[in-house]
């Protein structure tokens, strides 16, 4: 059974249709990147898994669970953890209480752990010496990498990215990419909205095209950078146009 | 005409007295209007209808009302309605009642100012509407509206001195004796004014220790 499935889903805000009858299954290994065009209802499908956009029809299970129930909605975030491009730390809170407080609070996991748990994550990201600092004393790219470990916090089975260098300047991107590599190194799950195609090349292991809330491409790495992009000429100029 | 204190020497323990009863009247109102003035915010942002029109009643009703009244209203009123309280808590609940009002205006602007960003964040790790609010929202708010609370505490405060009208002997109160019993009120009075200017002064010395160690941005 797929982690994600993605039933025969439509979502619409007022008249404009974002995804239609859009079905895909995510399994629960890899790291699917997500490509397509602005507006074409990438960052909607990963908001839709989330539960933070409701789904007009369709249904999404993850692991086994409806979206569409919101009781469920709870167990699927927990699954599901998700990072925003825009970053959001909880302001009033240090970096380790940002790690620390969600475990405790909504798993119920034990302080020491949470913070045995917390310091692991935040020397994997490199930022284990800003253990007690402000939102406001970090860069945009440390602040990404620390969201990064406070959804990995949760155990999830799955990280949902959606554009997370997207507002940084190429240095700090490459940071940020950096730490995605070294979790997907590690086995974890992602499914990743972007349009940095050299680190989609390095990083998927499928690749899914987008346009017009449909799928165009769904596809191995090596098969969507040789085949598909040689044979799809309006994939071909996607790409062409991201480099340039 | 000269500055005669010397009647602080006999008076100082009534004075002082005084001084604890607007300390206690302040403190417990300062809690009181803190926790309507939340729940009345809450009101005001709620997706009911009813729940809006009774919160931004609430808040015009006191604000365009005089202090006096509500606190005649509660102390002559509230026996007729067969609560019989004294002068004090009468006094605790009128300041509390009526700073509800500017508490809540003040919460409701650190409510607005935690953008939508903070809820999908809070709501993506597990967090429900209750949590989110709770753990995140709250906590971000008041340390927004921690400033501008402190000036409404400090209103409530001197707006305290008009409880001595319905027999409360609070640093106003007993000011008034003592001016009468030595017909001296002008010294009495300017001891009362930097009496009050101590305390507010206090207040906001505190308050800014507080707002450095709690303020954030956004």
């Amino acid at each position: 059974m797929a982690m994600i499935e993605v039933r025969n889903i439509t979502k619409a805000f007022g008249n404009l249709v974002v995804l239609k009858n859009f079905s895909v299954d995510f399994d629960q290994s890899g790291v699917t990147v997500i490509l397509g065009p602005s507006g074409t209802g990438k960052s909607t499908l990963l908001r839709c898994i989330n539960g933070l956009e409701t789904i007009d029809s369709g249904d999404i299970l993850v692991d086994g669970l409806s979206v569409r129930e919101k009781k469920n909605l709870k167990d699927i975030r927990i699954k599901c953890g998700m990072v925003f491009q825009q970053t959001i730390l909880f302001p009033h809170l240090d970096v380790l209480e940002n790690l620390v407080i969600s475990p405790i609070k909504i798993l119920g996991r034990p302080r020491n752990e949470a913070i045995e748990q917390a310091k692991e994550l935040l020397n994997k990201v490199g930022l284990i010496d800003k253990l007690h600092s402000k939102h406001n004393e970090l860069s945009g790219g440390e602040q990404q990498r620390i969201a990064i470990a406070r959804a990995m916090m949760m155990n999830p089975k799955a990280l949902l990215l959606d554009e997370i260098t997207s507002a940084l300047d190429p240095e700090m991107s490459t940071e940020v990419l950096k730490i995605i590599e070294k979790l997907a190194q590690d086995g974890v799950v992602m499914l990743i909205v972007t349009h940095e195609i050299p680190f989609a090349r390095r990083i998927a292991s499928r690749v899914l095209f987008l346009e017009y809330g449909s799928v165009v491409s769904d596809t191995s790495n090596e098969e969507f950078f040789t085949t598909v992009k040689e044979d799809n000429e309006r994939i071909a100029r996607f790409i062409q146009n991201i480099h340039h | 005409m000269y500055l005669n204190f010397s009647f602080l020497k006999t008076f100082y323990p009534s004075l002082l007295q005084g001084a604890r009863l607007t300390l206690i009247i302040s403190a417990g109102a300062l809690v009181l209007g803190f926790f309507l003035g939340i729940i009345v915010a809450l009101m005001r942002q709620s997706k009911s209808k009813t729940l809006r029109f009774i919160g931004s009643a609430w808040v015009e009703f006191l604000r365009n009302t005089p202090f006096l009244v509500q606190l005649f209203f509660l102390y002559f009123g509230l026996p007729e309605l067969g609560i019989h309280t004294d002068p004090i808590v009468t006094s605790i609940l009128a300041l509390g009642i009526n700073s509800s009002a500017p508490n809540c205006e003040v919460i409701r602007s650190g409510l607005l100012a935690v953008k939508k960003g903070y809820y999908e964040c809070s709501y993506a790790l597990g967090y429900n509407s209750f949590q989110t609010f709770r753990y995140i929202v709250l906590p971000v708010s008041l340390r927004l509206a921690f400033k501008p609370l402190t000036s409404n505490f400090i209103n409530l405060v001197l707006t305290s001195s008009v409880v001595f009208s319905i027999t409360v002997n609070d640093l106003m109160g007993s000011s008034k004796t003592v001016a009468a019993r030595t017909a001296r009120p002008f010294e009495v009075f300017i001891f009362i004014m930097l009496a009050y200017c101590v305390f507010t002064f206090v207040i906001s010395f505190v308050a800014k220790a507080i707002d450095r160690r709690i303020s954030i941005t956004l």
